[in-house]
């Protein structure tokens, strides 16, 4: 019987999170993309509950469900990173998850490796590296009025670095994940993901690093992602491109993935 | 019909002109959009989510100018036509440059981004 998904609230920094959460085990948290939300991971998630794992998905703040805090947008990667941080203290205290993201929820891992190298067991980041920035012309659309159509623009930017041909329902579903969220937090989010850049705490690393990139995904290079793996110490970190896969990995390929983050999880016995 | 001559931006304005998700995309504009293929230059009316006019753009020579014009060298059309970049890298990165009425051109953004993929797959002898 495939795991089921439930909904679940939480505050965490005085706002109001919302979060799915699926299995039992080990616990699993896994951060969304850039003006996404937590339904990107629903084919992912039962995939790894099946494998004794507990997988919680929260809509990151100002996304979807979840409250912004202090009701403005995160706009630097290290306050999004500390922000997953307290609510990993909230859902799973003391537990050392093992984290997951992709995009900016990518970036999110990496800075926690980084910056609580004692809290999680294992970071898996997907199209991310430890410097990260391509949209960088965003900054001043913040309000509505300057970019009437940026629904258009988020259909696009979103599933135009997926892998094609691809199952064109996966395509209309992937836009839908991202007409939840503001205008505002999205200019937000590219801030952050123009902001990130760990390469210097590398070495504060300790656990073990799973590096994954769609190889249609124009967001990010593939060079930043071999040198993220080669800066990272102690033959901790492995991974690469992976084949037939763009920018949307959960969505369009749930079953590789998974089968490529157990693998790397049961090589680092950590399942 | 050769990219990126007067005949082959008449048979996308047919294309075009015959894409229902370019008419609801479209259906409340009415600009003027210069399209610069590298050194060839259009001016399409857009109005009613067709394209009613088309016409080789001379600056001096058309008395209605334009609203905002879409841009790229030839060698970047050409990447685009043959797959070897995508269409959203080139317009993340500006290689694709959008510019003048910037608040038209982001209201009629799916728009564009249709006349830019249709643009992309018209087979050059259509």
């Amino acid at each position: 019987m495939t795991p089921e998904i439930t909904g679940r609230y939480a505050m965490v920094d005085g706002a109001r999170v919302y979060y799915d959460v699926c299995g039992e085990g080990v616990p699993l948290i896994c951060i969304h993309m850039g003006w996404a939300c937590s339904l990107q991971w629903h084919y992912f998630m039962p995939l790894m509950a099946a494998a004794g794992m507990r997988v919680i998905a929260p809509d990151l703040p100002g996304h979807a469900k979840s409250m912004p805090v202090n009701w403005k947008p995160f706009r630097k990667m290290h306050d999004y990173a500390e922000w997953v941080w307290h609510f990993i203290e909230t859902v799973c205290p003391g537990e050392r998850p093992v984290v997951c993201g992709s995009g900016i929820g990518g970036d999110m891992t990496l800075q926690l490796a980084c910056k609580h190298p004692d809290g999680i067991r294992a970071g898996m980041a997907f199209e991310s590296a430890a410097r990260t920035g391509s949209i960088s012309f965003l900054s001043g659309y913040a309000d509505p009025h300057t970019f009437p159509g940026f629904t258009a623009l988020t259909d696009n930017a979103s599933t135009g670095a997926m892998y094609y041909p691809c199952d064109p329902r996966k395509v209309l579903e992937s836009k839908w994940q991202h007409r939840a969220t503001y205008q505002e937090t999205c200019v937000a989010d590219m801030d952050a993901w123009n902001d990130h850049d760990v390469r210097d705490l590398l070495h504060q690393i300790k656990c073990p690093i799973f590096m994954f990139k769609g190889e249609a995904d124009y967001h990010i290079p593939e060079q930043a992602v071999m040198d993220t793996i080669a800066g990272i110490p102690n033959g901790l970190a492995e991974g690469g491109i992976a084949k037939g896969m763009g920018h949307l990995i959960m969505m369009e390929e749930p079953e590789q993935l998974a089968e490529a983050c157990l693998g790397f999880l049961r090589r680092r016995q950590i399942l | 019909m050769s990219f990126p001559e007067l005949d082959f931006v008449a048979a996308l304005r047919e294309r075009l002109n015959a894409d229902d998700a370019f008419a609801r995309a479209s259906r409340w504009s009415d600009v003027k959009v210069l399209l610069v293929l590298g050194d060839k230059r259009y001016w399409l009316k857009l109005y009613g989510g067709k394209v009613i006019d088309l016409m080789v753009y001379f600056p001096m020579a058309n008395p209605l100018g334009w609203d905002y014009s879409i841009s790229a060298p030839l060698a970047t059309w050409q990447a685009l036509r043959n797959r070897s970049r995508a269409l959203g890298h080139l317009m993340d990165t500006g290689e694709i440059a959008i510019d003048g009425n910037l608040l038209q051109a982001n209201r009629l953004y799916e728009s564009t981004h249709l006349m830019l993929s249709a643009l992309r797959d018209l087979p050059a002898d259509a």
